[in-house]
């Protein structure tokens, strides 16, 4: 390989190999391993770990909002029960909500993106480390900050949508709404350097060759949720400033006695709430397109159909929040609008579940747990997707709303599209994660009780919903004609969370007593199959050269003009490096200096959590002081470092040939 | 840096990149300017102060969103011709002419374009179909 004059590149890369247990893979793992101990718990910027720490967070809310539900559906199995009150029962259905949709939905997709990018892009981390531990540190504290008055009895009681003027501070005196409102904002920061970090990444770190029609479909479905992101979270960030301030300082955004508009809240909440619901299942068809071809034996069917129905759904979600608003008065053509577009979005959902159905019926499925997850979830995708056509026309949405039929569907939705793929990623990147294959008896009684259990739990509550029965009352008369559906639906949810119980026994025990696995034990298509199960620290001993969309599959698939070089590509190991590439063709471009493991962004996580609890307990020169420690820790973040000098100033050819 | 690289790397002649940017984004562009601009009109000729009205404040309401429809359904057209016109610039019947990268934003450009017509013409047929103003107000 020769250099241009104009290539900012400088130093040319040397290619080479580095196998296993070489020289140059030894001097790769000493450059890229993390301190063991404490200090390399709190420091490492790993992207394997952060997205573990993702998972086993955002696992850890779904238990916690899953026992939220069971607790809820032992009080309305029978009418007239006591054991809940109405106050405790506002903040268990809050709680549920705000856990299941911000602390769990997003952050476990997260886990998986923060994980597998990377090694799907064969970069060796993402483009900000640092930032990226800065995420999860902000939405580990952003949920124990939302948790901390739970136990005190002051947990969020307004609903996850927190309608003024009942959670203004007339009607809501307490400090619930205030911990909602500022943990919100602090999760709201979390969110946007995460996304932003995974829209760098892909424009920017993608192996050599990989242009922007070879990626995989999660990384797709990641990026369009980050773009999103970027756009909505500021949005309901600025409307829980803007509540926190009337409630705190008596401002009147939402103050319908002083000219404040609650419509005004609604809006806000709404153009971030229904994005976020695409957000929250994007990236998890992602992980179905992804997988669910290595078990149809074939290619996905439609790429690039189900890549732009990808985009187009995040677009137009962007323009349907009105459709959470149809029974608030709005002239009747302006609602009209967002029900015409609320219909449209079917299309690109129905291209994806056709690419999905055309890929089963056309490859030969191999009945493994994780294909059983991924063809639940069609199913449960298109009964989520029926009942939210539904409710996008105006007069049928006027009878449904806020009855239990709305609870259905967004269960559907979210359940149907979330945790399904989620549970079946889980079983099949298990392996590459932990080096160990999960057992398939255990998996696939977990699916059929997950799967049973999640229909009988939340299809009566379509029945329920179109029995009159409201959401969110904390109980009702014997003799309104609900008894029977409840029952069922309680039961099914109990025989739901049996399923996830036996998954999670199947992640325990498979850690210590799984078979050990190969580098590809499914015969998948994606670079992340073509490094050892777990990876290595520095992911890939040299940057892989890709030919193709499939580059495991080439030999077999026979496409492409020729072959990726997976063992022979860039040996980077002046230091933490990788190869960052154009935003298109993913031609190389420059050399990236990665940082090295650092406290800073923990830091700055606690002590700009720190502030918003000086904030929340008025204690403002401690909030002050926070504010300082976290401008220190920003400096020693910032801190110029030699080694992190992006471009190395003269033209140096590499060193050494042989690196074997 | 690039004289010796892999053929992966190479790219045959490539494709206008106006053209590319209107077959992407002319159609989703049209459709967020006829929402954005259809809906406020539409909400503020009925509900204009305090109290909702049954009839529109503006005798010309029903034209103006109808214009604003047809302004933004030709956009979304031309976005799809144009989107057409690529695709049929980018199919190569040899392996070694192929462009892989144009072809694909080409056939995105198509398929955007396509869906979001779809949308223009969903949210035309509400200016059509459905009166302004509530009328049991």
């Amino acid at each position: 390989m020769t250099d241009s004059a104009d290539s900012p590149l400088i130093r040319v890369p040397e290619m080479g190999c580095a196998p296993l247990g070489s020289d140059a893979e030894i001097r790769l793992a000493g450059l890229w391993e993390t301190e063991p101990g404490w200090r390399g718990w709190l420091s490492t910027v790993d992207h394997k770990t952060i997205g573990l720490r993702y998972l086993a967070t955002a696992f850890i809310f779904l238990l916690l909002g899953g026992i939220e539900a069971l607790i809820m559906r032992l009080q309305l199995a029978q009418p007239d029960q006591t054991l809940l009150t109405p106050e405790q029962y506002n903040q268990l259905f809050t709680m549920h909500g705000v856990t299941m949709i911000f602390l769990y939905a997003l952050p476990v997709l997260s886990g998986f993106s923060n994980y597998l990018w990377p090694l799907m892009l064969g970069s060796r981390d993402m483009a900000f480390p640092r930032l990226n531990a800065l995420s999860y540190w902000l939405f580990l504290f952003a949920g124990l900050f939302l948790y901390a008055s739970f136990p005190l009895g002051q947990a969020p009681d307004g609903g996850w949508f927190n309608y003024v003027p009942l959670t203004g501070r007339l009607y809501d005196t307490g400090p619930n709404i205030d911990v909602y409102a500022l943990g919100m904002v602090l999760l709201g920061i979390s969110t946007t350097v995460g996304s932003i970090n995974f829209i760098v990444t892909l424009f920017r770190l993608r192996a050599p060759g990989m242009s922007i029609d070879r990626v995989p479909i999660l990384v797709w479905g990641t990026l369009t949720a980050s773009v999103a992101n970027v756009f909505a979270v500021p949005v309901v960030s600025l409307a829980f400033f803007m509540l926190w301030l009337d409630r705190q300082f008596g401002t009147h955004f939402f103050d319908v006695v002083n000219g404040g508009k609650p419509m005004l809240w609604q809006h806000l909440f709404w153009m971030f709430g229904h994005p976020w619901v695409y957000v929250v299942v994007l990236p998890a068809m992602g992980i179905v397109s992804d997988a669910l071809p290595t078990f149809c034996r074939r290619p996905l069917v439609g790429y690039a159909p189900v890549a732009l129905s990808t985009m187009a759904t995040m677009l137009l979600g962007f323009g349907v929040w009105v459709h959470h608003m149809f029974a608030t008065g709005l002239p009747t053509l302006a609602l009209s609008f967002f029900g015409a577009t609320s219909m449209v979005i079917s299309i690109p959902s129905a291209v994806a579940v056709f690419a999905w159905i055309a890929t089963i019926w056309l490859g030969r499925p191999v009945f493994n747990t994780p294909f059983l997850f991924f063809a639940g979830f069609v199913l449960l995708f298109v009964i989520g997707g029926l009942s939210g056509v539904m409710t996008a026309a105006v007069p049928l949405d006027f009878q449904l709303n806020e009855t239990y039929f709305i609870v259905a569907h967004l269960h559907y939705v979210l359940l149907g599209i979330n945790v399904f793929p989620v549970v079946g990623g889980i079983y099949y990147w298990f392996p590459k994660f932990f080096g160990r294959m999960m057992n398939e008896t255990l998996g696939k009684w977990s699916f059929w009780v997950m799967f049973i259990g999640f229909n009988a739990g939340f299809f009566p509550m379509h029945i329920a919903g179109l029995l009159g029965m409201p959401r969110r009352i904390y109980t009702y008369a014997p003799n309104m004609g609900w008894n029977t559906v409840n029952l069922i639906t309680s039961a099914g949810s109990f025989v739901f969370a049996l399923g996830l119980l036996l998954f999670l026994i199947n992640v325990l025990v498979s850690l210590r007593r799984g078979a050990p696995a190969t580098e590809n034990p499914w015969q998948a298509s994606t670079l992340e199959w073509a490094v050892p199960s777990p990876p290595p620290a520095y992911n890939f001993a040299v940057i892989p050269v890709v030919a193709s969309r499939h580059p495991l599959w080439e030999d077999w698939l026979d496409e492409g003009a020729g072959r990726s070089s997976l063992e022979t590509g860039y040996l980077l190991m002046e230091g933490r490096e990788t190869l960052g590439t154009t935003p298109l063709d993913a031609r190389p471009d420059v050399i990236l200096k990665m940082p090295e493991d650092s406290y800073a962004p923990f830091f700055l996580g606690l002590f700009s959590s720190l502030i918003f609890a000086g904030l929340l307990l008025h204690a403002w020169d401690f909030a002050g002081l926070m504010i300082m420690a976290s401008g220190l820790s920003l400096i020693a973040w910032l801190w110029p470092s030699k080694a992190l000098v992006q471009r190395v100033p003269a033209v140096k050819p590499d060193k050494g040939v042989a690196h074997v | 840096m690039y004289a010796n690289a892999p053929a992966s790397f190479k790219r045959p002649g490539r494709v206008s990149t106006l053209y590319l940017l209107t077959a992407l984004f002319g159609a989703p562009i049209a459709w967020v300017a006829q929402l954005s601009l259809s809906e406020p009109l539409a909400a503020q000729a009925c509900y204009p102060y305090q109290m909702p009205l049954p009839e529109p404040v503006w005798q010309g309401l029903l034209a103006t969103l109808a214009l604003i429809s047809g302004a933004c359904l030709a956009i979304a057209l031309l976005s799809g011709f144009m989107a057409w016109t690529l695709c049929r610039q980018t199919r190569a019947p040899l392996l070694e002419e192929r462009d892989d990268r144009a072809q694909f934003l080409a056939k995105l450009g198509a398929m955007s374009s396509f869906i979001f017509t779809m949308a223009v013409l969903f949210t035309a047929c509400a200016v059509l179909l459905v009166s302004p103003c509530s009328p049991w107000h």
